[in-house]
């Protein structure tokens, strides 16, 4: 379950309450993220967020990645879920900008 | 089938990327989505006029190619299974148990699950094919598929859409 959108790493998951997390740190964090950005929405406006922007939000978890992948330093759970974090946040915030110009679309073709 | 093809190859290429270990663990839950955002820049190109893309339209090619990405990857991996004899479930058994010791469960529900587990692991060792571990996995890819794929159609959408405002409006 979830396998195909996780690698399910056993030492790259979170530990929750004695519970093991069933996604790893970083899908971990994207999704609480996005939890938390769900919350933001249902209680101030929708935020327009740039695609620069957005971009520039995926940058902490790409420089992880490679930093990691080049050892200047170990996989840590918590820079995972962080990156992943900041990311989940606009994620959802840039979902809500696009899902307001699709309803803006559906408006004028009315 | 024009219209299908852009989901259809970013399709291909996610489900191929989704059983190769070092890109799965280097791309995690982000390859989906961007399969379905390159679905929407392929067919784009592939229309060879420069058009507003509409979001429904979008929507359809991510969510394809989610489906496409779904049945390609749970068939390779069926594939590498039926030669191997193994694959991520059998490697992964031990740890797959304990979680499931770690879980909330009365004992003889724990051990029910560990005794089905097993049995499929078993089928796989022995055959190098599970029918219900199979299913499960093309049940759960699906789901999965449908939701990160549409993600990625959308958010393709978007930005081909932004790309080519500026085009737009000079016509």
């Amino acid at each position: 379950m979830f396998g195909f959108v996780c690698h399910q790493q056993d030492d790259k998951l979170l530990t929750i309450f004695g519970i093991k997390t069933m996604v790893c740190a970083r899908c971990t964090g994207i999704y609480f993220g996005m939890f938390v950005g769900s919350i933001y929405i249902l209680f101030f406006n929708v935020i327009k967020i740039k695609i620069k922007i957005f971009i520039f939000a995926l940058l902490p978890i790409l420089f992880d990645v490679i930093f990691i992948e080049i050892n200047l330093y170990a996989y840590s759970k918590l820079i995972a879920f962080l990156t992943g974090f900041i990311f989940g946040v606009m994620l959802f915030l840039f979902l809500s900008t696009v899902i307001n110009s699709f309803y803006l679309e559906r408006g004028r073709n009315k | 089938m024009k219209k299908v093809l852009p989901a259809l190859v970013c399709g291909f290429a996610a489900g191929v990327l989704q059983v190769v270990p070092f890109i799965r663990g280097l791309s995690c839950c982000l390859l989906l989505p961007l399969a379905g955002v390159f679905a929407i820049v392929l067919y784009q190109k592939s229309s060879g006029v420069i058009e507003k893309i509409p979001y429904g339209k979008g929507a359809m090619l991510g969510l394809l190619t989610g489906v496409f990405a779904a049945l390609f990857s749970t068939f390779f991996d069926s594939i590498i299974s039926f030669i191997t004899h193994s694959n991520i479930f059998v490697e992964e058994f031990v740890s797959i148990q304990k979680a499931f010791n770690d879980l909330p469960f009365s004992e003889e529900m724990k051990n029910e699950l560990i005794k089905m587990y097993s049995m499929i692991r078993d089928e796989i060792v022995r055959d190098g094919f599970s029918f219900w571990y199979t299913s499960g996995m093309l049940v759960s890819n699906l789901i999965a598929g449908i939701l990160f794929g549409l993600l990625g159609g959308l958010l393709g959408t978007y930005f081909m859409n932004a790309k080519n405002s500026n085009y737009y409006s000079s016509r």
